[in-house]
């Protein structure tokens, strides 16, 4: 497959230079809801303080502090940028920025209107006039961005939501408590945010099932459990010997014997169940739920694929078989494809839509399509050898549909590209492993992210804001030299943009790469063992915030960028 | 791989689609293992989804392929035979397009990578010998996706099992899970010194498959929200003095299916220099060992002075920062985890919570 892309090296140079070029990582899905509110609060900002302003009315900031917006001559983010872009001259540049600054503020009331596609809130209590929504149940869906009334919870999507999935007490943090606050307050990217940390909420995206054997699987130790008095109404320990034990006899006598005994141990030790739960076999619990769904959100740029494009996509998604660091897996993806496989655990393809769904076919973007595959591709063999679509798929789906929807166009279709660009900026997802310390990775910015992007600190997190900005420019740019390129169209290239914000992770992670750090080849098994180690192996990790903060600020300004495009669509 | 497996294979579809199974003694004979009739799911992963579809074909077609191997006959095969042959009927089940040969390739393949599995599993094979074996039959596996006559030589014999076509096979006879080359001899393979995968037996050896026959069916739990926690009167004489976390309580799970409660804090903001600037404490409770909270909707734990182990660490440790967020999650007796809460920020309350 040849493929139209890659992307300018004038672009690679110019991001890779600011340091900015983030080094995206996956994320704990609780950091995407924050890095698209944050790109959403970015350009409140820039609206409220008008063209014309040299600074913020009414921010308690150092009069000789530049604007946001201000066409400002150094643009120190853009140093890099400039180095490689010499043609573009002082002048040109100050054009440009004061035409994307204008583009940023007209695309806030276009936001606005977008209806935010929420179902309304499943709780009798919870529909009620006095709860405030200020909005009918009927057309609850409908609710636009602009007139939502309420912060809404980053678990608003969960049937059991508590508090009617209000984050009460709710704020934007660092300088933006300033900027959005009041009777006035806007909560659209609160609701930016819901979407951007659940894009596959609405979508039935995969369905495993543990391809039967001949003699049936983990549910034979139910059985067996239920034929034993009492133990039908108890908790069960069974080691990971005796699991081994059931799966290598079929389920036979000796299964029965160590699950009867181990059964017997536990009730003579009265054994409390809580010091077991840390202890949970991955493969029953955990790998149904989160860790799934996360198949899909993996874009493989380090290494880049030998022929400059992969079998099925320009860039590979998961694949369990060569998960690892450049294909070096951990003792957690050697066990996990190994588990995969004793198991059969299987793409289930008639109930997974995500198989059609992320497979591109005339997108007609200028990035190659993919090449489809039928069921057997995805059924015939376990999880571990079925290569999953890349994010950059997830995101062209989310976007088809916002694009072409018309009069039912809603926020929600914005899920893809914003969690995709998210995705991207995570070291463990642009190589393609699960293991290495990834999901401590993930929670030590979950944990960090006001101190890694508001510093606690208002004039901190002003200058942070300007930084995002410039970086943002740079996206912009890209995007308008893409539509330059095909017709002028409002269109937006989300696998050019997804596919670039990948790349440079992945570079940004080769300059920056210590032996230790991301990625950590005990970090994930020490996550199961002992979780609170693992992550504060991240968190304590020297200089792990300025590490951290360049891949960050470039995931915000990709989305602020992508988000400003986006609204071009719209009438 | 025997050519009346193929022909039964064949005939799979054909049934599964339309006609009638025949009725013959096979369907009498009952297995000491029973089957699930239906793929068991592992989903929905997504609660809002639309309902699972279910292609009754599919279904019958697997059914039909768990009563022909269990035959008379197939008690004078070993299991492992006997799910070679399911494997392959399986495999036919995708559909009618399918090649017999093409599912008996993958029938085998599944059975053989379901035994290295196991033996790398079990200790007896090293991860690296273990990533050796499989990528050697991935690489025959794939090759037998698009190479043809390479595929119907395969599934017209591999006596050995080295998935080299005994027609094409140098070296007949080869041990099990052997790594060979194209032509079916042995090849060494230097295998790399280090093994990735010792972390993960050490951690494997701690860990246990929890099962509670009562949360059979449950959904994924749903996510208790932390709402506030407290500290109680210090008075030095008072037995409760401690803190007091309410979170909501997860409603979603079947009678007598257990529920725990992973509570995480992190601390931050240390009152004093010579503290680390963040503390994460993650400490877990049973539903058993929550109290009522005045909101119905809520459960509350308490972490007393008197605690011990992790949860006394958190009881000393919250005295030390200024600073505490919250995250929770909850797993059911089966091991089936919610999704963790959002980070929460929880202030003290003024006034202790009850
Ligand atoms: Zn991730
Ligand atoms: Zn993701």
């Amino acid at each position: 497959m040849t493929r139209p892309f890659p992307p300018s090296a004038a672009l690679l140079a110019g991001l890779l230079a600011l340091g900015l070029t983030g080094r995206a990582e996956a994320h704990n899905t609780g950091v995407h809801r924050k890095l698209t509110d944050h790109a959403y609060e970015v350009m409140l900002m820039v609206q409220k303080e008008g063209p014309s302003q040299t600074r913020l009315p009414g921010l308690p900031l150092p009069a000789s502090e530049k604007a946001l917006s201000s066409a400002d001559s150094e643009f120190p983010a853009l140093r890099p940028w400039r180095a490689v872009n010499k043609s573009v001259t002082d002048a040109e540049l100050k054009a440009r920025w004061t035409a994307y600054m204008a583009e940023v503020r007209a695309a806030l009331p276009r936001l606005r209107g977008l209806k935010g596609g929420l179902p309304k809130p499943g709780k009798p209590e919870c529909q009620v006039d006095t709860v405030g929504w200020g909005q009918p149940m009927s057309s609850f869906e409908a609710m636009t961005l602009g007139a939502t009334k309420k912060p809404i919870a980053g678990d608003y999507l969960s049937d059991d939501v508590d508090g009617c999935g209000i984050q009460d007490g709710w704020e934007p943090g660092g300088i933006f408590n300033h900027v959005n606050k009041g009777p006035q307050r806007d909560f659209g990217g609160t609701v930016l945010g819901v979407w951007s940390r659940h894009p596959d909420d609405e979508i039935d995206d995969v369905h495993m099932w543990i391809r039967p054997t001949n003699a049936g699987g983990l549910s034979e130790i139910k059985k067996i459990l239920a034929g034993i008095a009492g133990a039908g109404a108890g908790v069960a320990y069974i080691s990971y010997k005796c699991m081994l034990t059931c799966l290598k006899s079929f389920f036979g006598g000796e299964c029965k014997k160590c699950v009867t005994d181990e059964w017997n141990k536990g009730q003579q030790q009265g054994s409390s169940a809580v010091a077991w739960v840390d202890g949970l076999v991955p493969g029953f619990g955990d790998h149904t739920s989160e860790q799934y769904v996360g198949l899909w959100h993996h874009i493989i740029a380090l290494p880049p694929p030998p022929d400059g494009s992969a079998t099925y996509d320009t860039l590979p998604g998961f694949h369990l078989e060569q998960a690892g660091v450049v294909g070096n897996p951990d003792g957690i993806e050697v066990g996990t494809r190994a588990l995969a496989d004793a198991l059969g655990i299987t793409v289930h393809y008639e109930t997974s839509q995500g198989c059609q769904r992320y497979q591109v076919t005339g997108a007609n973007d200028g990035h190659a399509d993919s090449v489809m595959r039928g069921e057997d591709e995805w059924q015939f063999l376990s999880m571990a050898h079925t290569p999953f679509s890349p994010v950059d798929n997830v995101a062209w789906a989310g976007w088809k549909d916002f694009r072409d929807a018309g009069e039912a166009r809603a926020a929600r279709s914005l899920a893809g590209p914003l969690h995709a660009i998210g995705d991207a900026t995570v070291p463990m997802h642009v190589t393609g492993t699960f293991g290495w310390g990834h999901r401590p990775f993930e929670d030590a910015i979950d944990w960090r992210y006001e101190e890694l992007m508001f510093y606690g600190d208002k004039l901190a997190s002003f200058h942070q804001a300007r930084a995002i900005l410039e970086t943002s420019f740079i996206w912009r740019e890209f995007i308008r030299d893409w539509r330059q390129k095909h017709g002028n169209t409002k269109d937006v290239p989300v696998r050019d943009l997804v596919t670039t914000v990948a790349q440079l992770t992945a570079v940004y992670v080769k300059q920056n790469l210590k032996e230790d750090w991301p990625f950590h080849p005990l970090m994930s098994t020490q996550y199961f063992v002992s979780k609170d180690d693992a992550v504060a192996y991240y968190m304590d990790y020297a200089n792990s915030d300025e590490l951290v903060r360049p891949l960050l600020v470039n995931a915000v300004a990709a989305e602020l960028a992508f988000l400003t495009a986006a609204s071009e669509v719209m009438p | 791989m025997s050519r009346p497996l193929l022909a039964g294979v064949v005939a799979l579809w054909a049934f599964a689609a339309g006609a009638q199974p025949q009725p013959s003694r096979s369907d009498t004979v009952t297995s000491p293992h029973s089957l699930p009739a239906k793929p068991v799911e592992i989903g929905p992963l997504n609660r809002r989804g639309p309902d699972i579809r279910r292609v009754d074909d599919r279904a019958r077609c697997i059914a039909i392929a768990q009563r022909q191997t269990k035959r008379p006959q197939a008690g004078r095969r070993s299991p492992a035979q006997v799910e070679l042959a399911f494997q392959t009927a399986l495999a036919s089940c995708a559909g009618p397009d399918v090649p017999p040969e093409r599912a008996a390739v993958v029938g085998a393949a599944n059975v053989e990578f379901r035994e290295l599995a196991l033996k790398f599993l079990d200790g007896e094979l090293s991860g690296p010998a273990y990533l050796a074996a499989v990528g050697d039959r991935n690489r025959k596996v794939d090759r037998a996706r698009t190479d043809v006559a390479w595929r119907s030589a395969l599934a017209s014999g591999d006596a050995d099992r080295d998935f080299v076509p005994d027609t094409l096979d140098t070296c007949p006879g080869t041990p099990a899970h052997q790594v060979t080359d194209d032509a079916g001899c042995p090849r060494r393979v230097a295998l790399p010194r280090q093994d990735p995968a010792i972390s993960y037996r050490r951690m494997m050896e701690q860990q246990h498959l929890m099962i509670s026959p009562a949360c059979t069916g449950a959904p994924t739990p749903a996510s208790p929200a932390p709402r506030r926690y407290s500290r109680a009167p210090s008075d030095p004489g008072a037995n409760n003095e401690g803190y007091k976390v309410a979170v909501t309580r997860v409603g979603n799970q079947p009678a007598n299916c257990p529920v725990f409660y992973e509570l995480a804090f992190r601390m931050s903001g240390p009152i004093r220099q010579d503290l680390p600037r963040d503390r994460l404490i993650t400490v877990t409770y049973r539903d058993t060992e929550a109290h009522a909270a005045t909101h119905p909707g809520e459960v509350l734990f308490r972490i007393p002075a008197s605690s011990e182990g992790e949860r006394r660490e958190l009881f000393e440790q919250l005295g030390l920062y200024q600073r505490t967020q919250i995250q929770a999650r909850a797993v059911n007796g089966d091991g089936q985890p919610s999704a963790w809460s959002e980070v929460r920020e929880v202030k003290v309350s003024s006034s202790t919570i009850q």
